[in-house]
């Protein structure tokens, strides 16, 4: 006599140890298998050109004006602790000067530097350009505008180079880094002929 | 005597099973990070003729008009306006303050903008973006500015790549 709903056709040798089937000799469950094959493929096709293209490029961008006559304000500083610092890129160095509306000529010339070529590189030394530029902030701290005026024949990346030098500076003081910003407002200017 | 000897240090199966568990883990972080940094980047920049100086800047690009100078043309948008030969733009002479070309496309454009809502703040309206390769005379780049400026564009926003 055999139980109720039994089948005895189900009988199966795991149904005497418990494991896979119910105790009513339900089949037990196959274990399902995952082709992980294709996925893989499209994954690492991904990735691939994920990776390739990530490392393009990322493009940033520098904030400048181009100067325009104008009935108003004069650029040129007209407070005692702001001036406006010239740079002029010529093939041999850098030309520095300051101009300001309240300071005497003395003092505005003792500013002014001829920087050249770095003896280490025989490239524009862009590093005593920007200690020069820090020196100057420190003394003039509202000082914030620089107008660029490039020689024919520099590169349009020493002029990027420059807006770099003159952008901040970074110390480092108590084991933290501090970022203060030097002349941040640029004015493009070309050679007046 | 039945069955199979087994001889010495063979195992009784050639099967072996991966574990691709921890690869599958690491692979798809992967790509949901580069995914994010595909999407997160809004200017790409594509042409053969065209090499950006390279600049500590972190300022992130703001979608603007793009004034493109590469080492053969001027290009305003997607149109090319002018062609260039070694850093002489053909047909402006080099007395010319201006590049006649750009500023008529240049001065349209503002003239649009100007009556267009779109553009109320002025910055938004007189700003544009110079993507100019890195080794353009700065002449051509200054007379490019200059251009833009008599056209009523003033704010400019130097393209450079990240260092």
């Amino acid at each position: 006599m055999s139980g109720g709903g039994a089948d005895p056709g189900a009988e199966t040798s795991s149904s005497s140890s418990g494991f896979g089937g119910s105790v009513f000799g339900e089949a037990a469950t196959p274990p399902v298998e995952l082709n992980m094959t294709a996925l893989m493929d499209i994954l690492s096709n991904l990735l691939f050109f994920l990776l390739a293209s990530f490392g393009t490029c990322v493009v940033m961008m520098i904030q400048a004006t181009v100067p325009v006559q104008s009935k108003g304000k004069s650029d040129v500083e007209d407070k005692a602790q702001a001036v406006t610092v010239m740079v002029n890129i010529s093939k041999t160095g850098f030309d520095v000067s300051v101009t300001g509306a309240v300071q005497t000529p003395q003092e505005l010339e003792g500013l002014r530097r001829q920087i050249g070529a770095s003896a280490a590189s025989g490239e524009h030394d862009l590093q005593a350009l920007h200690s020069h530029l820090v020196t100057i902030k420190e003394r003039y701290k509202d000082s914030k505008t620089l107008i660029i005026v490039p020689e024919p024949g520099i590169p349009y990346g020493l002029m990027i180079k420059t807006m770099d030098a003159a952008r901040e500076h970074e110390t480092v003081a108590g084991g933290k880094r501090w970022v203060t910003k030097l002349l941040p407002e640029i004015v493009v200017s070309g050679t007046v002929k | 005597m039945t069955g199979k000897r087994l001889s010495f240090g063979e195992s009784s199966s050639g099967a072996f099973s991966l574990n691709l568990t921890a690869l599958m883990d690491i692979l798809s972080n992967l790509l949901f990070f580069l995914l994010a940094s595909y999407t997160a980047q809004d200017l790409e920049v594509k042409r053969s003729d065209l090499t950006l100086p390279a600049s500590i800047s972190n300022d992130k690009v703001v979608e603007t008009l793009m004034v493109t100078v590469t080492r053969s043309e001027i290009i305003v948008g997607q149109e090319a306006i002018a062609q260039i030969q070694e850093s002489r733009v053909v047909g402006v002479n080099d007395e010319d303050p201006q590049i006649t070309p750009l500023y008529n496309k240049l001065r349209n454009i503002k003239l649009t903008r100007e009556r267009d809502t779109q553009y109320q703040d002025a910055t938004a309206r007189d700003s544009f973006l110079l993507m100019a390769d890195k080794s353009s005379d700065s002449v051509l780049i200054a007379k490019v500015l200059k251009t833009a400026g008599a056209a009523g564009f003033v704010r400019v926003r130097f393209g450079v790549l990240s260092q």
